[in-house]
């Protein structure tokens, strides 16, 4: 019988209806999770392949996810996550048959540890890349000021990774109005003084407004500039080195490279 | 919600936000008025005062005198945000940006002031040197502080200071910065102080309850040495703080323990750095003192700083090949190994054999002069041994004893986990079975990994006219330090991360 492609919107709630869809065929057909694949987008169809497209829909997601918590524990879950916002195509396939492996196990919070398994071992590093530019996303992201006050930082991260910027940046500056722009997927991240943060997809980003920035601003970018020229050795300099920590990639938005 | 809605709801927010959150905080501060803050604000913004250094020019002169200073981390603490001020802590620390000298920059470094009654003879700012002093004022401090970690350019503050009138006095300018800045600004981020030796006690535990981390400079690995260098400074003011910090801490956890919102002391530790090679000490001694104050000190960090010659003077070592960068690493790598690998620093170096080897890291080194214990089951292994292989680190032991009660290892396995084989094969076996064909001898794999590296050429080498070969290369040799310091430059990493 032909394999099945389970073609899936690119998010965590398509790739997990995917997952719940997938799983019944599997089952249903009685052939395994091997007659079974999650693709989020095809290049090159394959042959003796159906493909089916699914629509997101959260309350399967959201059963997926009950399980997921249940079954393989938060920390197993949030690591499922980081794998899915990934920029890799095979990251469905892979989430999935992780998945699959995670609750064949009597001890399913040990899933990531099943390092033999070639499946977990893709999710393993997929969700390790991701949270590796998560965390250059917090280190390098920088606010300007806005004339009306309000802090705005560009982005453009390889990964999905707009979401997992909220809880750090809200928590950190809780009285300020900020706005994280991911210029690659063209949605934004919203905090307000003393709110909850939210997230909008399909934005355009007003560049006039964008430039508007406020009368201190030019200043402390200035400021930064020459504190970062003068902070470094001369006798010591090493550019190979601080390219190493600090790629190329996320220089264009960083003032003190401007 | 489109854009220009966004921008018009900031827009009404901004006229509540001219209501500066300040305001409120100040009246429970009581002991700065409001007129304090708001002028502090025009003295940011004036360029040029009148006769007066601006701020720009004060911060390129408080950087520059502090750039020497190595700690930059901003770890130790997890502490969220308490919905009031602005800023966390994270316990991993976060770096923001990289330094032309690929040293990390994760807090403002800057001295409170670079005026300075001492004279010791390796610091830019010693009193006989004729450069261009000035201070910051404690508002000055909190607007940059502000303004930069607001903009996600810095992860917190790290203020040191030259010594003005005496060592209580200048702490006491440092406590009013950061009180300012904790209690008006309402900062939550990091801040790192330096407890100035013969400070009172009372300060250095007044300051303490404000800041993230405190750091005592050893300044040099033996007290010969700071007698020889740093006159006004001796063995014994500089260790009384940081044992009074350490206990601090040991009492602090106790009282938190009991009361969960007594205040905490240091939360994030305490450090020091000593400066390497401006002092004869070898890297034996120097290893031997950062054990000892890891073990009675409790210190999260040593730090080690390569001499800069930044004075001239006949007392300082001259070092025609630049800072000794890469023994600065060698000491850093065998810190973590001291730290993290369960390594004891007799078991890396001794009387006999007082320093690196220049062309292996320690735990190479250590390995092949114990050849006897290898090649190591990688599947059986106990964990402490797994730490000490080669290429094998402590998050990759840690997965590899997880994965195994899962199923049997391959190299394949290992790679995935993040084993670096190039050096581990020598040194394991899965199932019973090496990577390769490999012999268990000191040459045959000293002269693979060298050679795995290629940052040596494979065939001898002539140096100074002689033929070396690999066996006398693996020995120390004086020639041969100075050679690969000019060399390799590319490895020694950043000071602090």
């Amino acid at each position: 019988m032909e394999t099945v492609v389970f073609l899936c919107e690119n998010s965590i709630e398509g790739i997990l209806t995917g997952v719940y869809d997938a799983w019944k065929e599997a089952v249903s057909s009685g052939l395994g999770h091997g007659h079974c694949k999650l693709a989020v987008s095809v290049e090159q169809p394959e042959l003796f392949c159906t493909y089916r497209e699914i629509d997101a829909e959260p309350d399967k997601a959201e059963k997926v996810i009950r399980t997921l918590r249940r079954r393989l524990g938060e920390e197993a879950y949030a690591w499922l996550c980081y794998a899915m916002a990934s920029c890799e195509s095979d990251k469905a396939e892979t989430v999935y048959k992780t998945i699959v492996a995670g609750l064949s196990m009597e001890k399913g919070f040990r899933v990531f540890d099943k390092v033999t398994d070639p499946y977990v071992a893709r999710c393993f590093e997929l969700k390790r890349n991701v949270g590796c530019e998560i965390h250059r996303e917090v280190e390098f992201l920088r606010f300007r000021e806005l004339k009306n006050g309000v802090l705005l930082a560009k982005i453009h991260p390889k990964n999905d990774v707009l979401m997992y910027l909220g809880p750090h940046f809200s928590d950190r500056l809780p009285l300020e109005d900020f706005l994280i722009y991911d210029m690659n997927r063209r949605k934004a991240l919203f905090h307000e003084k003393q709110k909850e943060w939210y997230m909008m997809e399909a934005l355009e980003l007003d560049g006039a407004a964008a430039e508007n920035i406020s009368t201190e601003e030019e200043y402390y970018q200035d400021l930064f500039r020459m504190f970062c020229r003068t902070i470094a050795i001369e006798s010591r300099k090493n550019k190979a080195l601080q390219r190493q920590f600090l790629p190329l990639y996320y220089r264009d938005l960083m003032p003190e490279f401007a | 919600m489109d854009t220009e809605k966004n921008q018009k709801t900031a827009e009404n927010r901004i006229k509540e936000k001219t209501e500066y959150p300040a305001v409120g905080t100040v009246s429970i501060a009581g002991k700065v008025g409001t007129s304090e803050i708001f002028p502090a604000k025009k003295a940011v913004l004036s360029e040029a005062g009148s006769g007066q250094l601006s701020v720009m020019e004060k911060l390129r002169i408080l950087t520059d005198a502090a750039k020497y200073d190595v700690a930059c981390t901003s770890s130790g603490v997890e502490r969220k945000g308490s919905g009031k001020g602005m800023g966390n802590t994270k316990l991993a620390g976060i770096c923001h940006s990289f330094a032309a000298d690929g040293r990390c920059i994760s807090l403002l470094k800057i001295l409170f002031t670079n005026y300075c009654i001492y004279d010791c003879k390796y610091c830019i700012n010693r009193s006989s040197n004729d450069v261009e002093r000035t201070a910051f004022t404690p508002e000055e401090i909190c607007e940059l502080t502000m303004n930069f970690y607001k903009r996600n350019y810095i992860e917190g503050l790290f203020l040191s200071s030259g010594i003005i009138k005496d060592p209580t006095y200048t702490m006491e300018l440092i406590y009013t910065a950061i009180w300012k800045l904790r209690n008006v600004h309402r900062f939550e981020g990091y801040i790192h102080v330096k407890a100035i030796p013969g400070a009172d006690a009372e300060i250095v535990y007044r300051l303490g309850l404000l800041v993230d981390r405190m750091s005592v400079n050893l300044e040099l690995p033996t007290a010969e040495g700071l007698r020889n260098l740093a006159p006004n400074k001796n063995r014994t003011t500089i260790l009384k703080p940081m044992r009074q910090i350490q206990n601090g801490i040991i009492n602090s956890k106790e009282e938190v323990a009991l009361y969960r919102h007594a205040p905490q002391f240091v939360p994030a530790g305490q450090s020091t750095q000593m400066i390497i090679g401006a002092t004869p000490e070898n890297d034996y001694q120097i290893v031997t003192v950062a054990e000892s104050l890891y073990k009675k000190f409790a210190l999260k960090r040593v730090f080690y700083s390569a001499f800069v010659r930044v004075n001239e003077d006949k007392m300082l070592p001259a070092l025609p090949g630049g800072p000794p960068l890469l023994r600065e690493h060698r000491l850093y790598q065998a810190d973590f190994l001291l730290r993290y690998y369960g390594f004891e620093a007799g078991e890396l170096l001794s009387e006999s054999r007082p320093y690196f080897n220049v062309l292996l890291d320690p735990k190479c080194d250590w390995a092949l002069r114990h050849l006897e214990l290898f090649p190591l089951e990688v599947n059986r292994a106990p964990y402490e041994m797994l730490l000490r292989v080669p290429g094998i680190g402590v998050k990759s032991a840690q997965r590899i004893v997880k994965g195994r009660r899962l199923g049997t290892l391959q190299f394949e396995d290992l790679k995935k986990i993040g084993v670096v084989l190039k050096r581990a094969l020598y040194f394991i076996c899965c199932n019973g079975r090496m990577m390769y064909r490999t012999k268990i001898e000191e040459d045959y794999i000293t002269r693979n990994l060298l050679d795995a590296d290629r940052k040596f050429p494979q065939q001898t080498d002539m140096i100074d006219g002689r033929e070396v070969t690999y066996k006398q290369l693996s020995l120390f040799d004086e020639s041969l330090f100075n050679k690969s310091l000019n060399n390799d430059r590319g490895i020694a990493a950043g000071g602090a991360g």
